[in-house]
């Protein structure tokens, strides 16, 4: 038996026990890969739930992908003769690259499940008004989250209009000079704690890393605002919307910097064209991810305590017999630590580990 | 019924039903009255306002109204359909400013238009907002204050959001069949088309930049372009060699076209010799639509040919799923595999 065979036999053992199980199945769109590619095929069409079970145990690709769309005909050709009929709103939240290059590290997990909970909590709920169980959060099954939201009111979004809610979120196209004005004592003035969007979300943000006496806006603004009275003063002044209650040199610039701390920063950990794109494969939650051997497993218990190198790893645990090829560095597995290991080695390790490293190109079957 | 609030708008249910009421048949006459809306709209890119507020005057502007939607429809050509669509909204826009707030509820009912006022202020649902706001940067989400899912706007913004969903809605012909005699009549309203057409001017667009070649792809289907996005094509196309007098004739397809200002405009350009915007501010005007990553649209082309073909090669490879580019034998047999298996399985 080759690695890919030996991966592929455990995905199939795991689909008799787990199925995926996608809303709307009979109206999307499929896509399958293979362990060399992502998406090998579309177009396909399930036209049920126990089809679409019975071809992963049998057939078991590596990656399944399914259309963030809903169509009338899931399966014609080309695209227009589907019929669209609407689409979630996805959100596809990636750690950015780093020098932990295909083994993400804990460090850069923890990154992007801060960003992904800022997104919730920041934006899609205080700003667009969503509600918890209007989003299905699930772990992408490699490096970030997926977010998918099926409220009625985003279905018919054109590609336009989602566009558009991620340059808000990634805050592209903020003008400083819409957020204060300036009176003839080139006295500033600005938005105030209550106001909604940026302005709201400036205004408060300042006044509380102002109160913590510590924070990115305190560091830019400078240091003297770290310690009473000059902070006491700006929020005193901040909350009646007068952003100029103490000298501050450079204001314009300096504010501007802090606008852009708000944002969701990096612009690539939300990768914007899945948003926009209507016709976009992603994949299937609770499905296996062929480039970890991990489970793009929902998020259900709350993201805050979610551990993907934990809570993820859903392969068993068999000891099996892999040969290294490729250095590997510590990585820490359902609470146990593996490695480092060197070039060549043999090493005995549970299934879902060796899974993992093959899956990663790093192992082989010994 | 209020005859002269359906007249003034006459793209409401209460104006179609004013219009059963009047027992007014589609005849030559009427045809006839619906050509001349049309025609003056569709020359003029403006329509007057009601000149006589008489009963039977009323009934027939809405008539009137109704006819030259059905020789928009049995013509069924993008371009003369929103063309007239921009008239209508702005003659509708004319009277909206003056309405009573009681009326400006009622079109908003009309239009599915769910705003709420908030001191001075009104709030829209976001979908809504996104949907007909008039897209210049003015009206970026960025710059607006949200919350709750409701965007705020001022009473004038508004009248602007009701002009747009009045041009979608006057733009979205009814799928219906159209009598063959109409025909005749609706064909001379083809007299309106840009006397130039699009493919005479030489474009090798293959090259341009996805942000150029979708304006280029939207002004061909006559969709409104926000002026920003006017601007930077214009300023693209001078710079890539192109004559003032080829633009003009690109831009013929707006529907809301006038020669004067577009040629007073380009060749102020011209004049000027604007530098084009960069990405990055054609990010912030909401016209970028891929992330190719230059500097500038006009170094895409050089982009394109050099690390930029590289750059998106291993983009693709460790990309999400996508369309496949460009289908290789082992792809093809790989695609063949997996519909023979699902086959078998269903």
């Amino acid at each position: 038996m080759n690695s890919e065979e030996f991966v592929q036999r455990l995905f199939s053992d795991y689909y008799r026990s787990h199925q995926p199980a996608p809303n709307s199945l009979e109206k999307r769109e499929f896509g399958f890969g293979g362990f060399e590619k992502k998406i090998e095929a579309r177009h396909a069409w399930f036209k049920s739930q126990e089809a679409l079970s019975k071809f992963l145990i049998v057939n078991t690709p590596f990656y399944l992908s399914y259309s963030a769309a809903y169509y009338e005909f899931p399966d014609a050709r080309p695209m227009p003769k589907k019929n669209w009929l609407g689409a979630d709103l996805i959100f596809d939240l990636d750690a950015p690259a780093h020098e932990c290059g295909k083994f993400t590290c804990q460090i850069c997990l923890e990154k992007i499940k801060a960003e992904t909970l800022k997104l919730i909590e920041n934006f899609l709920i205080p700003d667009f008004g969503f509600a918890k169980p209007d989003f299905a959060i699930n772990f992408s099954g490699n490096r970030g989250y997926h977010l998918h939201i099926r409220h009625q009111s985003i279905l018919e979004l054109s590609r336009e209009e989602r566009r558009e809610l991620v340059d808000y979120i990634t805050g592209t196209g903020i003008e400083f000079a819409s957020f204060f004005r300036t009176d003839e004592n080139n006295r500033i003035y600005g938005p105030l704690p209550t106001d909604g969007g940026y302005y709201g979300k400036l205004a408060r943000e300042t006044i509380s890393q102002l109160q913590d006496g510590k924070g990115e806006i305190v560091q830019i603004l400078g240091k003297k605002f770290e310690k009473p009275p000059n902070a006491q003063k700006l929020i005193d002044g901040i909350r009646l919307g007068n952003w100029d209650a103490v000298r501050i040199i450079d204001k314009e610039k300096k504010f501007n910097e802090i606008l852009k701390t708000l944002t969701i920063k990096l612009s690539d950990q939300v990768d914007a064209n899945v948003t926009a794109d209507t016709s976009k494969l992603i994949r299937v939650p609770n499905s296996l991810h062929g480039g970890s051997g991990l489970c793009a497993i929902d998020v259900k218990k709350g993201i805050s305590d979610f551990n993907p190198l934990s809570d993820a790893v859903v392969l068993p645990a068999t000891e099996v017999k892999v040969e290294i090829s490729e250095p590997v560095p510590k990585i820490e597995m359902k609470n146990q630590t593996f490695g480092p290991y060197g070039k060549d080695a043999q090493i005995t390790v549970p299934a879902y580990f060796a899974a993992y490293l093959i899956c990663k190109r790093a192992a082989a079957i010994g | 019924m209020d005859l002269l609030f359906a007249a003034k708008y006459p793209f409401t249910t209460g104006a179609r039903s004013a219009l059963l009421e009047s027992g007014i048949s589609m005849d030559e006459d009427t045809l006839q009255s619906g050509y001349e809306r049309a025609t003056v709209a569709l020359s003029t890119g403006k329509l007057p306002k009601i000149a006589a507020e008489l009963q039977s005057a009323l009934v027939s502007q809405i008539a009137s109204y109704a006819s030259a939607r059905m020789l928009l429809l049995a013509l069924n050509n993008r371009y003369l359909t929103n063309r007239y669509a921009v008239a209508e909204a702005k003659r509708a826009s004319a009277y909206l400013s003056g309405e009573s707030e009681q009326n400006l509820e009622l079109l908003c009912q009309e239009l599915a238009l769910r705003f709420e006022k908030n001191g001075r202020q009104y709030l829209l649902p976001f979908p809504e907002y996104l949907r007909f706001n008039p897209h210049s940067v003015d009206y970026r989400l960025s710059n607006r204050k949200i919350s709750g899912g409701l965007v705020q706007v001022s009473p004038h913004e508004r009248i602007r959001i009701m002009e747009e969903a009045i041009k979608a809605r006057v733009g979205k012909l009814p799928d219906a069949k159209v009598p063959a005699s109409v025909q005749p009549l609706a064909k001379k309203l083809l007299l309106h088309l840009p006397r130039e057409e699009l493919a005479t001017v030489k474009l090798d667009s293959s090259n341009y930049p996805p942000c150029i070649q979708n304006m280029l792809v939207r002004l061909r289907m006559s969709e409104n372009l926000p002026h920003t996005a006017r601007w930077t094509l214009a300023v693209y196309l001078l710079r890539s060699g192109m004559k003032p007098e080829e633009i003009i004739g690109l831009f013929k397809n707006a529907p809301d076209y006038s020669e004067g200002t577009t040629r007073y405009q380009v060749e102020y350009l011209k004049q000027k010799g604007y530098a084009m915007p960069s990405c990055v501010t054609m990010d912030s005007y909401g016209i970028c639509v891929a992330r190719c990553r230059c500097a500038s649209p006009v170094h895409y082309r050089k982009e394109k040919h050099g690390r930029f073909a590289e750059a998106t090669r291993t983009d693709l490879q460790k990309g999400e799923p996508g369309t496949p580019s460009q289908e290789t034998p082992e792809q093809t047999l790989a695609k063949k595999k997996w519909e023979d298996a699902k086959s078998r399985s269903q």
